[in-house]
């Protein structure tokens, strides 16, 4: 007995709007890698693939995109276990400052990170941390952290701790009932905060900008550089390469276990 | 194409093991190495062609790290007691903060012979800096959008460019001499006294702002405004990123105006108490030899230190060009960046 | 049963606070000392400075408006977006998911420069408003503070419409047909049943996507230049280009403060509504 609902229409019009707008600019920039031109510019009709024959032969551009995606699966994974713990404790624990912990979990994403990049890597001076992989990873954990403790937090809220229970009395182990029941109805809560936090790692320039050396360089940096060498396609063909990647892993995502399993439920 | 770092990488461990194998003399050899700290655009260039040719005479590895001036120099901050950088290469008026703070050591022609055979001028403070290239600063502009070329500074005050022009913010070091050549035109005197004049600069460049689309901190999407011609021109650009550009099809040009062009030299320098000290200085002089300044010419534009190197035509030796007071414009830039903001970018 | 005073589930908070005290807190308390530090001692000129001063004053409000104005556009759709998410087919689910994360893996850099190139002059958006005739000479959509607040909105809008689409996923659909069918109409059931449950969904998203405004960098810089003035950009400024370290701390001890407050003020105020409700 559902009754038509007059706001639907409009649901969908602003929904529609909204798919354009977030896909438009990507339209235009994989149109751009393609551009038979030195400019940054659609070049209807007159195609090439000069910018990415140029991307690929590019020195250090493999190399940037594979340390960006090991620095940022790294960091995620350290924050997503230390994030959820956080979570679970500021949830269910009770403990006086709580809130403020939960806040100040969420504070490194608001400081600029030039602010954050600078007092970190004074900090690691002092420390004497040389390395700037180690510098890096350490650091991108407290960029990670946010995200997770703030998703898992809302996700804990609705989650009905007495289900756990319930399978404990049904016989299962504690370890066992948190597997079942806990972590199958965390997932989505678990993949956002794991697509944000690698995210956040692995596009993050203003903090890693003052962590970096000639040896070690991440993607947005070595982008950069690129961009300042000449603003030429090349960051266009970089970024389709990257959507297509993506769309590819959202792909085995929806096959292996169905994308409404995995990622939404 | 995938694997090619990887092949090098393995290439490159195999002739470390085989190296370290053979004599252990060898390993420390190959362990020497310095790191150069410069600007991120020319990164391409230094690796390709200008650091190749020192590693082989002189077994040296060289890692060059690029960055914006800014944050080479907050680097040297950072690092002031254990420097990583031996080399550093930034724009003069970031450089004579440096020399102030006391982030660089002086060069000498026992370390570096060639400063005896480059233009003395391009020796700063005793060779505690030399600007070994001077690239033309002056106005760029879209040859599509404005055809018939830019003959002046004042012609960008023109109605023509009306919400056409990228202006850059203060924090970009070519901001300072168009508050010169703005002194300049409300004032009439030669930039040499105009660029004293600041109040009358600031005047004139309030009457700038109808024809602003946009004050930019990010050079990229300014020069990417240009190019596709949104923009018609950008007051105070370089001629290594316009001239470059051009040679590669981009239909943009860098005027040369009747007042005058300016020069924003870029300067090479030792890093205090940096590692490697005679390796450091052979760098430096390897950047001065003939070879390497005829680059800066024929690949970025700049006007070469050298005299020994013919420049070729359109690119202007550096006396032509008008150098300002950098200790002035240094000491005083904080304070403009401010006023900038309250006054022109508000 | 075990009667304890703090659940020992707190314990599990132990490890991330103890990282961050390491790792946040000392390049923080090196922050607070140097915001301190004055070039004759130490004391509050920093903070006098920039509160006592008209201007500053008004980047600080400005950062706040712009950081308000995303986090609502976000809010209002964001959420609109994850509802119509939640009540898809599986299929369009799919897409809408698709189309929502795929931006976030181009760089912001990138995603400027392709709408710097719809929206221009000579654009696709004014050549379609000038060919429908909605405007007779094209509009200026670059360098605004309109520019802006779209392109941070839209680049941030990811943010919130996830952590929104967690929990409405979380809700068992028959507590919202329920409800329907019980007599409330649907909206009226949508605002008593379904918008009390996703609050802490909607609380997540805001603070993550208001936190970022109020500390983005790169966005402003490149949508509009050094134009509109916010106070993360005057940070990076006193850093990098006024050698300022001091004012520039200070700035970034404000604007750590006034953002914890609001985010503080907010979850709490939130969670009230959410027990009311």
């Amino acid at each position: 007995m559902k009754m038509a609902n007059p706001f639907t229409p409009l649901l969908w019009a602003v929904t529609l709007l909204i798919v354009m707008i977030q896909i438009a600019p990507l339209v235009v920039v994989v149109l751009v890698s393609f551009a038979n031109s030195p400019v940054f510019e659609v070049t209807f009709g007159n195609w090439s693939l000069r910018w990415w024959e140029r991307m690929a032969t590019a020195r250090g551009f493999w190399a940037a995109m594979e340390l960006s995606a090991r620095l940022a699966a790294l960091s995620t994974a350290v924050a997503l276990v230390l994030g959820t713990a956080a979570a679970l404790a500021i949830h269910r624990g009770r403990f006086p400052g709580a809130a403020l912990l939960g806040t100040i979990l969420l504070s490194p994403l608001m400081l600029p990170g030039i602010v954050l990049g600078i007092a970190v890597s004074q900090m690691f001076r002092a420390y004497g941390v040389t390395d700037a992989f180690t510098a890096l990873a350490i650091s991108h954990v407290v960029v990670v952290m946010p995200f997770v403790v703030r998703i898992m937090l809302s996700s804990l809220a609705l989650f009905d701790f007495t289900m756990v229970e319930a399978a404990r009395t049904l016989g299962c182990s504690y370890g066992s009932a948190i597997l079942r029941v806990a972590v199958p109805n965390l997932a989505p809560g678990l993949v956002t905060s794991a697509v944000f936090g690698f995210i956040a790692s692995f596009d993050n320039y203003p903090m890693s900008m003052f962590l970096v050396d000639a040896r070690t360089k991440t993607l947005p940096i070595q982008m950069l550089e690129f961009l300042e060498e000449s603003p030429n396609p090349t960051i266009a063909a970089v970024s389709t390469l990257l959507l297509v990647l993506t769309a590819m892993l959202l792909l085995i995502i929806h096959r292996a276990s169905g994308l409404q399993r995995a990622v939404i439920r | 194409m995938m694997f090619r770092p990887n092949r090098r990488r393995l290439l490159g461990l195999g002739t470390a093991a085989a190296a370290a194998l053979a004599a252990p003399s060898l390993v420390r050899a190959q362990a020497r190495e310095i790191v150069v700290g410069g600007p991120a655009g020319m990164a391409g260039l230094m690796r390709d062609e200008v650091i190749p040719p020192f590693e082989r005479a002189s077994g040296i590895r060289v890692l060059y790290e690029g960055s914006r001036s800014a944050v080479n120099l907050q680097k040297l901050q950072t690092q002031k007691d254990r420097p990583q950088l031996s080399v550093v290469m930034m724009d003069e008026d970031i450089m004579m903060r440096a020399g102030n703070e006391q982030l660089l050591t002086a060069a000498a022609t026992a370390g570096v012979p060639e400063m005896g055979r480059i233009m003395p001028a391009s020796i700063a403070r005793d060779g505690l800096w030399i600007r070994y290239k001077t690239p033309r600063s002056a106005i760029a502009y879209n040859t599509r959008r404005v055809p018939g070329g830019i003959a002046s500074w004042a012609a960008v005050w023109g109605p023509e460019f009306r919400g056409r022009l990228m202006v850059p913010h203060m924090s970009i070091t070519s901001t300072v001499q168009l508050l010169c050549v703005a002194a300049h035109l409300a004032t009439g005197k030669p930039f040499q006294e105009a660029q004293y004049e600041v109040d009358a600069g600031f005047r004139k460049l309030r009457e700038i702002k109808p024809n602003v689309l946009g004050f930019y901190t990010a050079g990229q999407q300014a020069q990417t405004l240009l190019e596709q011609g949104e923009a018609f021109a950008v007051p105070a650009e370089i001629s290594s990123y316009v001239l470059m550009r051009k040679s590669e099809g981009v239909p943009i040009d860098l005027n040369t105006p009747t007042e005058g062009s300016f020069a924003l030299p870029s300067a090479i320098a030792l890093v205090n108490r940096g590692p490697q000290q005679d390796g450091a200085q052979a760098f430096v002089n390897h950047m001065l030899t003939v070879p390497i300044q005829r680059l800066w010419a024929t690949r970025l534009f700049d006007s070469p230190a050298h005299p020994g190197v013919d420049a070729g035509p359109g690119i202007l030796p550096a006396d032509r060009m008008f150098n300002m007071d950098w200790e002035f414009v240094s000491t005083n830039r904080p304070a403009w960046i401010q006023r900038f903001d309250r006054e022109i970018a508000a | 049963m075990t009667q304890q005073r703090i659940d020992p589930v707190a314990w599990l908070a132990a490890p991330a606070a103890a990282y961050f005290l390491v790792v946040l807190g000392l390049p923080l308390a090196l922050l607070l000392a140097a915001s301190f530090r004055t070039g004759d001692g130490i004391g509050l000129a920093h903070y006098a400075r920039i509160l006592g001063d008209p201007f500053e004053r008004g980047v600080i409000l400005a950062t706040l408006r712009y950081a308000a104005l995303v986090t609502l556009a976000c809010a209002v759709f964001g959420y609109v977006y994850a509802y119509a998410m939640a009540r898809a087919s599986a299929a369009v689910q799919a897409l809408l998911l698709v189309a929502i994360v795929l931006p976030m893996t181009v760089s912001v850099i990138v995603k400027t420069f392709g709408w710097t190139i719809l929206l221009r002059s000579n654009g696709p958006v004014n050549s379609a408003l000038l060919a429908i005739g909605a405007i007779d000479e094209p509009l200026r959509l670059l360098f605004t503070e309109t520019g802006l607040v779209f392109g941070t909105a839209s680049i941030l809008l990811p943010y919130m419409v996830l952590p929104v689409f967690a929990v409405l996923r979380q809700i068992p659909p028959e507590q919202h047909d329920a409800a329907a069918t019980l007599g409330a109409a649907p909206v009226e059931a949508f605002i008593r049943v379904v918008l009390p449950l996703t609050l802490p969904g909607v609380i997540a998203g805001v603070a993550i996507v208001f936190s970022m405004t109020v500390s983005a960098y790169v966005i402003p810089s490149l949508l509009t230049g050094a134009g509109y003035k916010t106070l993360s950009k005057a940070i990076a400024n006193a850093f990098l280009v006024i050698y300022n370290p001091g004012l520039g701390a200070a700035a970034g001890v404000i604007l750590l403060a006034i953002a914890m407050a609001i985010v503080m003020a907010a979850g709490a105020a939130a969670a009230r509504l959410g027990r009311t409700a």
